[in-house]
């Protein structure tokens, strides 16, 4: 029956249409040149898509200074959103027609290794301690298992705080941005009885990370964040609770966006950078926008004393099927983590590297001064912690998406509400 | 109606015309739905795939959001048929007096079915919102104070979201205003010198000779109910607390988290839905019975 329902699996999705033959792996030309196939590389990215720009430059840079001997051929894919990015490579991995190479978010990466199809980078780190012992501590935590194996290269490690709009909050008499939990819902009233929305929030991503602050700016939050979230009972962790709690009392306080519960991300950006909303938790990468709003803002560590640092919450994995690929792939995994190309990455995306780089004086002045400025205050805070998005499936993110509305308005209780995502993390571990 | 058997020496040549349409038929529809119900028995995952007979069903039947979408799409289900097709059936018959600036009403009733239900569903999200959608301001302007989120409240997100769609019923006002066209005008003048109304000869004359496409009607729209997916999806996703989860959503759903044979044990279901409102619909309006 196996055999026949994976030939009608099979067949399926060759009569669908579902992958192009484009993503195989292939070897390489008549003078013996390795070509890996990359997909999430750019070819034509667009003068908005700093990523996607920086990735080309690497990408070219490489080919040209291993030409004859490797060369990552990019491959053409767009998904449509994170979970059509998650079933397109679950689906590459059933139908054993992985890329060479791919980039996803780090639970994504665990989940297609379940597939048994990913290049396990474990052993070549071993063999090549300089790049391993070149990665900061902790860097390759969501994207290993408990077994050892490393499923992913991290590339960046993202610095998460809040930004606020020092015009809003001067308007309304704020000095200076929260740096407790109370002075936080101080902050909320005045800024209210200026009309001001204090807090942007989408009930997702922006939503989630004030979560992630409430709970790690707690003893313990940080563990919980890191490995206990992955075992549910959430609704018997009191200080998730509390967090969860608090959390909904900025809704029903009128502290956030009154439509703040779609899930769509435009929801929190839109009124921040409108200057209709005081503050946003998000990563560096907003700061291209907010420079475009001509904002003038800054960035600040979360209420609390805490800092979201995720370290490798995406990364590169591979599905490269001989030794000669996977170390092409391997060599392109060192040149696009060295030293120089962090530090291009840095100052054309505003994200941060994920290695022990330490950049000169001049060096450092080249990259952006609000994200940076948070970068530096890493070891000073008293929490780091992760996001909890990244330690649960996609499961999790669905579940709060769907009850977290019905949540603030009184139609769950916060048992049912935490039991919800709990049991939505059970259910796809 | 009788069909004539073919003349004699024509079978191999009818048989041989079929092939094309039956290999389509076949590669484009069996095999798919063949797919589908084979692996609904079956724990289907990139892991790989082992028969479980049905075990997917019993889970469902355990499975409070299976139920509630389910109960979701036949809601939308009663009001598509209940709304939708009685509202169509009015415009078009209201239309067929052929009162002023009728062509100019029809277009723009029928417009909303040209504009693509994703497209619509983006103006609905913008309609909605509670910050800055027309609805608000509209009820603001009429001195009601209201700031609720329409789509995300679970009192009214079930409502918004068929709101969208149930008003919208040009197809069947097109079919219903076809098939008026083509009543005999004596029957009309039959009506008119035994002294019927307009409201009589509406009722009693037209009605009942619109039976067969206000059937073909309901089997549409409740198809669409059991398929509607775009609008949902764009709109709520399903929720608050599964309020608009709709069957074709949750597979879709339960597909995205990897579980695929117990996606497809939906779309099994969805599929023995189909079958059963197309055979009762066509049994309770007698679809192609003649009545004399």
């Amino acid at each position: 029956m196996t055999a026949v329902l994976g030939a009608l699996a099979a067949l399926s999705l060759a009569a669908a249409g579902c992958f192009g033959g484009d993503s195989s792996t292939k070897t390489g030309d008549a003078k013996g040149e390795v070509v890996i196939t990359c997909e999430d590389c750019p070819i034509r990215p667009t003068k908005k898509d700093t990523f996607g720009r920086h990735f080309k430059q690497a990408t070219d840079a490489f080919n040209l200074k291993y030409k004859g001997r490797y060369r990552v051929k990019s491959t053409p894919y767009t998904p449509a959103n994170d979970a059509d990015s998650a079933q397109h490579y679950e689906r590459a991995a059933l139908t054993d027609t992985l890329p060479d190479l791919f980039a996803d978010q780090a639970n994504v990466i665990r989940n297609v290794a379940s597939s048994g199809k990913l290049v396990d980078f474990a052993p070549i780190l071993e063999r090549d301690t300089t790049w391993k012992a070149a990665f900061e501590p902790g860097a390759f935590a969501s994207l290993s298992d408990d077994e050892g194996h490393v499923w992913g290269i991290p590339e960046q490690r993202d610095v998460v705080g809040v930004y606020y709009n020092e015009a809003l909050l001067r308007r309304a008499g704020i000095a200076a941005f929260p740096t407790t939990w109370d002075e936080l819902l101080a902050a909320c009233s005045r800024l209210k009885a200026t009309s001001v929305i204090p807090f942007a929030m989408d009930g997702d991503w922006v939503t989630q990370l004030m979560w992630a602050n409430l709970i790690g700016t707690q003893p313990g939050g940080a563990e919980f964040l890191q490995s206990g979230i992955e075992d549910g009972g959430f609704a018997d962790d009191p200080d998730v609770v509390q967090a969860t709690e608090f959390l909904k009392r900025l809704h029903t306080d009128g502290c956030v966006n009154k439509d703040a519960f779609s899930g769509d991300y435009n929801r929190a950006a839109a009124p921040f950078l409108a200057g209709q909303a005081a503050m946003i938790a998000n990563g560096p990468w907003m700061v291209a926008d907010i420079e475009a709003a001509k904002i003038d803002a800054g960035y600040a560590i979360s209420p609390g004393d805490g800092l979201i640092v995720i370290p490798g919450s995406a990364g590169w994995a591979s599905g490269a099927k001989d030794d000669a690929h996977r170390e092409a792939v391997a060599a392109f995994m060192r040149f696009i983590t060295s030293d120089e190309q962090m530090l291009r990455k840095a100052v054309a995306t505003g994200s941060y590297w994920p290695t022990k780089l330490e950049p000169t004086a001049s060096q450092a002045e080249r990259l952006e001064p609000l994200s940076y400025r948070l970068l530096e205050q890493v070891d000073e805070v008293t929490y780091a912690y992760p996001h909890a998005k990244f330690a649960t499936p996609q499961a999790f993110t669905k579940a709060w998406i769907n009850d977290w509305p019905a949540y603030v308005q009184g139609a769950m209780s916060t048992e049912d509400f935490l039991d919800g995502l709990s049991e939505a993390v059970q259910r796809q571990r | 109606m009788r069909l004539e058997a073919p003349t004699r020496g024509m079978g191999l040549g009818i048989a041989l015309s079929l092939v094309p349409g039956a290999a389509l038929f076949t590669v484009f529809f069996l095999v798919p739905v063949g797919v589908v119900v084979a692996t609904s028995l079956s724990d289907w995952s990139p892991i790989g795939s082992a028969f479980t007979g049905l075990e997917n069903y019993r889970l469902l039947l355990a499975d409070d959001a299976f139920w509630m979408a389910l109960r979701n799409t036949a809601l939308f289900a009663v009001a598509a048929l209940f709304i939708q097709v009685p509202v169509g059936v009015a415009v078009a018959i209201i239309l067929s007096q052929r009162i002023r600036g009728w062509r100019v009403l029809r277009t723009v009733y029928f417009l909303p079915n040209v504009v693509s239900g994703a497209a619509l569903a983006l103006v609905y999200l913008t309609f909605y919102n509670p910050r800055y959608g027309l609805l608000n301001q509209a009820l603001g302007a009429i001195g009601v104070d209201s700031s609720r989120d329409w789509l995300f409240d679970v009192d009214t997100a079930l409502p918004a979201v068929a709101a969208t769609w149930v008003f919208t019923a040009g197809v069947v006002m097109i079919l219903v205003m076809a098939e008026i066209a083509a009543i005999p005008a004596e029957v009309y003048d039959a009506a008119l010198v035994d002294g019927a109304s307009g409201w009589q000869r509406a009722r009693y004359v037209t009605l009942p000779l619109l039976r067969d496409v206000i059937g073909v009607c309901a089997i549409l729209v409740l198809l669409f109910t059991l398929a509607y997916f775009d609008g949902v999806y764009i709109m709520t996703g399903g929720g608050p607390a599964d309020q608009t989860l709709t069957l074709s959503l949750y597979a879709f759903q339960q597909y995205s988290e990897s579980n695929w044979g117990y996606a497809n044990a939906i779309g099994a279901l969805l599929i023995a839905l189909g079958a059963i409102v197309i055979v009762a619909v066509r049994r309770v309006f007698r679809i192609g019975q003649r009545d004399f």
